[in-house]
């Protein structure tokens, strides 16, 4: 399950306060404990989701002439 | 064995031939109908297939009455698709014909689409063919089809010589990380290829063709899609006509910022790239050689690669 957090300047208490607003019911106990451990960390926040998976810098050399004739293999069944 | 190679755009068919011809007409078709000469004797482009006949091209265009042209995702399985391709071929070969076909499809849908469009090509096919006010009656019979992504076309015809080896002076190119952007009438394709390995996983298709700007530039124009791109490429620029081709190219460059990942060299392709390429200003450009056959080129190359001829 995925939980979408807009990080905006709110106090704990405002926060806190929405949280009430959540019904009881809707969220497991486990979700809403995830959702006050993650407001109130004050360590630095994890990245919670990566929209693109980095490039590797620092590259193995790779044969252009191998990885064609790999990509051409496929290709014929 | 013979190579046809095919691209089978949203806005214009394109093909070569490994016997050395070239043909390239609007992706549109429509019901054909008696003209002034009979359907055999005119000039213009029509097919015979399956008890039908299809007005094709600039024919279609100006002649039809019913005009058809797909932006259907799915290209491979639709219709429309079966008959550019049959015209392609038929109007690239001179009688009856095998062989070998390599062509593309849209980054976005490579995987689901590959097998279906081979399924399409493959097999025996009848037809009739008129052009240039010659009729031919032929069978093509297609053996073996190699579907790629549309772009990765342009990249090879840089790095590979006409039997497909790797060109010595472009081996640093073939090493690189490179984002090759292919800027067609209806969609613009974004391929990221690391040292010739195409990644579809860091690959984009987007709606964003020349057409946007075609659009943007038309405002009361009665003139087709086709017609327009055709005006603008043998225009000098105004200033109109400058403001608008510098905010198409502001929108590739976000697109390009957006989808792919940071690149070695970039490679710009298609009609609209040729269109676009001064502006987008991006370091370690290169425009691909003829960009409007520029696919067709590396697809010819890849399949003497893989079957000689």
């Amino acid at each position: 399950m995925f939980i979408g957090v807009r990080l905006s300047p709110k106090k704990d208490a405002d926060i806190i306060e929405a949280l009430k607003r959540v019904e009881k019911g809707m969220l497991s106990e486990t979700v809403r404990q995830a959702i006050r451990a993650f407001f109130f960390r004050r360590e630095p926040q994890p990245r919670l989701l990566l929209l693109r998976p980095p490039v590797a810098t620092i590259r193995p050399e790779r044969s252009p002439e191998e990885n064609l004739d790999g990509f051409l293999s496929s290709l014929e069944k | 064995m013979e190579i046809l190679a095919e691209d089978l755009g949203y806005g214009y068919c394109k093909g070569l031939s490994s016997r050395g011809s070239e043909c390239s007409f609007p992706s549109v078709l429509g019901p054909a109908r008696k003209l002034y000469r009979g359907l055999d004797g005119q000039k213009g482009m029509v097919l015979q297939y399956d008890g039908r006949e299809w007005f094709i091209g600039e024919t279609a265009i100006k002649q039809a009455q019913w005009r058809y042209f797909s932006l259907h995702d799915n290209r491979a399985e639709h219709w429309t698709t079966r008959i550019l391709f049959l015209a392609l071929s038929a109007a690239l070969v001179e009688g009856d014909w095998q062989g070998n076909i390599v062509t593309g499809l849209p980054v976005t849908h490579y995987f689901e689409q590959r097998e279906q469009l081979e399924n399409t090509m493959k097999g025996a096919h009848r037809v009739r063919f008129s052009a240039n006010g010659f009729t031919k009656e032929l069978t093509l019979i297609v053996h073996k089809v190699a579907v790629v992504p549309q772009p990765f076309g342009s990249l090879l015809a840089l790095v590979l010589d006409h039997r497909g080896q790797l060109k010595d002076d472009q081996r640093e190119l073939a090493k690189a990380r490179v984002g090759v952007v292919d800027i067609g009438m209806h969609t613009a394709d974004y391929l990221y290829v690391d040292a010739l390995e195409p990644i579809p996983r860091l690959s984009a298709s987007t709606d964003s063709g020349l057409a946007e700007m075609l659009r943007a530039s038309s405002e009361g124009d009665t003139r087709s899609l086709f017609e327009l791109a055709e005006a603008i490429r043998a225009m000098t620029p105004n200033g109109d006509f400058r403001r608008l081709r510098s905010q198409y190219a502001a929108l590739i460059l976000t697109e390009i910022e957006t989808y792919l990942p940071e690149c070695d060299y970039y490679v710009v392709t298609g009609g609209g790239g040729e269109i676009i390429y001064e502006e987008l200003n991006l370091e370690r450009t290169i425009l691909a050689p003829e960009p409007l056959m520029a696919n067709c080129r590396g697809y010819l190359k890849l399949g003497r690669r893989l079957w000689g001829s």
